[in-house]
């Protein structure tokens, strides 16, 4: 791992990665998923990626949660490699699917990540770049995103959108540093996602972790993010880097806003542009 | 039990539980059978009570006994009158019960040996490539030998005692564990483990806190095969070793040389009792141990 964090890339108050490039497959189907990408996420940021399918954003997140090592590049994580982060439990994955375990009923699901790698407070308390946080209780957490009621239910009983915040509570468990959401959203109809988007917010706002949020919808990227990523495919690159300067709290209400509008249109612009850019093979 | 109740009033977990189950637990080569809503719901407790749910199978039995009375009046040395296999049960009950019970014995001994290995196996072979590419070729080939044949052998090497028995049944009970298991252990999605992954999850922690769990279902598909499967391995050891003390094989193998052919349908209809049995009981604890995963037929997410 000493090779994937130098000491140059470790900066202990933001999520870094420089000059990372990942490359899928060789010869004539080799794709090159990420093509020396530069990203910096300060402490406490909210950013998301969007971008059209097949343009690397979900590897760029696998990338900071240590799932993939890059060819070229660094990745570090608050001053440490990506796996060590993960060693401290600095890392919460929300991926597409809830992935809950079907034997367990919710609040057993959202203990269970407490419960593998106990050398992790060791190991935390050693890296510089973690800031300390009490453990929530569980229960509250879980009736903050309204499943109080459900507390003792499987997840097969739960609606897909219970399930997905089952899985997002579960993941702020831990208090990461840093929260990696890989479209969590995607399979709920608009109305629960709209929903479950104030509420991440709420916990958010409360937590004060990192996120960084892949995800396919400019509405949900303007809605949620202080940065949004823009990025472009084949081969995959960051064309774009838009600040959204809207208030927070951000309501329901606000998407209804020409300021919202705003925000959305130069979005649209700029995948539009990343679009055209990229060959017109990348039609997905 | 409430709580199994429960998830099958809840709307949609009746629905899709006839045939829906998931594709991706089709083991290829312990199949798994269909799951139906049966054993836990009210209504099909009920369902035991109407005449459309019993009568089908009590008028073949019927229709049987009676060309089975038929047969036997014609030619008693092809079938013996089911009176005189009532006679054989019902004259000597105990005798029935100890021989039953030593066979038994070996079944359930047996098939625990087998249990432990393959399981044990299984993790192995899940955990390890290279312990999967070992292994496995033998167990194949082992699987397709016909264990019929190896019984006589190893009573020559192991005698009358309850040895071969235990090995024969054992080996038979081997092979479903062994695919069942290692199948299911790697049956986890991938999204699962990458969040168990980012929270570097031990291999052990992974193993007991999400494999082992995600592998009952396919455990228990395999254990309602191998379980009336050990019985099977028990009576073909008996059959094989002919000096055997007791055991059903023994008294069929002895009964058939002596002409008894009451003893010997008698000997048979034990056996067919106990295996159902065992599957009974096998069933009963499964619907019991997996009311999370029958739940999960009728998922709405």
């Amino acid at each position: 791992m000493n090779t994937v964090n130098t000491p140059a890339a470790a900066r202990p108050d933001s999520i870094s990665i420089q000059g990372a490039v990942k490359i899928y497959g060789s010869g004539a189907t080799q794709q090159v998923a990420l093509n020396n990408v530069d990203v910096e996420i300060e402490r406490g940021r909210f950013v998301s990626i969007i971008g059209p399918s097949g343009c690397g954003k979900s590897t760029l997140l696998r990338l900071i949660a240590g799932l993939e090592t890059p060819d070229a590049g660094t990745a570090s994580v608050f001053g440490v490699s990506p796996d060590a982060a993960c060693a401290a439990k600095m890392i919460g994955l929300v991926p597409q699917a809830p992935a809950l375990l079907p034997w367990l009923d919710v609040l057993q699901n959202v203990s269970l990540p407490a419960k593998v790698n106990r050398g992790s407070e060791r190991r935390r308390k050693r890296i510089g770049g973690h800031v300390e946080k009490e453990a929530p209780d569980m229960s509250a957490l879980l009736t903050a995103v309204g499943l109080g009621d459900a507390v003792h239910k499987l997840p097969a009983q739960l609606s897909g959108g219970m399930q997905q915040r089952t899985a997002i509570v579960r993941a702020f468990g831990l208090q990461p540093d840093v929260l990696l959401m890989d479209e969590p959203f995607s399979a709920l109809d608009e109305f629960t996602r709209e929903a479950i988007q104030g509420q991440l917010l709420d916990i958010w706002d409360e937590q004060k972790s990192t996120v960084v949020f892949v995800t396919h919808s400019v509405t949900e990227a303007v809605r949620l993010s202080d940065t949004v990523l823009v990025m472009s495919a084949r081969p995959g690159r960051i064309t774009a880097s838009v600040d959204i300067t809207l208030d927070r709290p951000r309501s329901q209400d606000m998407l209804k806003t020409p300021e919202f509008h705003h925000f959305e249109d130069l979005i649209r612009d700029h995948l539009q542009s990343a679009w055209h850019e990229g060959p017109i093979t990348s039609a997905a | 039990m409430t709580s199994m109740m429960t998830t099958h009033d809840t709307p949609g977990a009746n629905e899709t539980t006839a045939d829906g189950i998931d594709p991706a637990l089709s083991a290829p080569v312990v199949a798994l059978p269909v799951k139906t809503t049966g054993a836990g719901t009210r209504s099909s407790r009920l369902q035991f009570l109407k005449p459309t749910y019993w009568a089908p199978v009590l008028v073949l039995l019927v229709g049987l006994g009676i060309v089975w009375t038929v047969v036997a009046k014609d030619s008693p040395y092809l079938l013996p009158p089911l009176s005189a296999v009532g006679e054989a049960l019902a004259g000597n009950p105990l005798f029935y019960l100890q021989n039953a019970w030593a066979t038994l014995q070996v079944a359930l001994i047996g098939l625990a040996i087998g249990f432990v290995v393959a399981y044990v196996l299984a993790i192995l072979v899940s955990e390890l490539p290279l312990a999967r590419r070992a292994i496995m070729p033998v167990a194949v080939v082992l699987n397709v030998t016909p264990l019929v044949a190896i019984a006589p052998a190893l009573v020559v090497a192991f005698g009358f005692g309850p040895e071969p028995k235990l090995i024969v049944t054992a080996l038979i009970c081997f092979f479903p564990i062994l695919i069942g298991v290692s199948t299911g252990l790697r049956s986890v999605s991938p999204a699962v483990l990458q969040v168990f992954t980012t929270l570097h999850a031990s291999r052990l922690e992974t193993l007991w806190h999400v494999r082992m769990p995600s592998a009952l279902p396919y455990l228990f598909n395999a254990l309602r095969i191998v379980f009336p499967l050990s019985i099977i391995g028990a009576v073909v050891a008996e059959l094989a070793a002919p000096g055997a003390a007791e055991g059903l094989g023994t008294v069929i193998s002895v009964a058939s040389s002596n002409n008894r052919l009451a003893v010997v349908y008698a000997a048979i209809v034990c056996l067919a009792l106990m295996g159902s049995l065992l599957l009974l009981i096998i069933t009963a604890i499964e619907n019991r141990a997996l009311h999370w995963h029958d739940s999960r037929q009728g998922s709405r997410g």
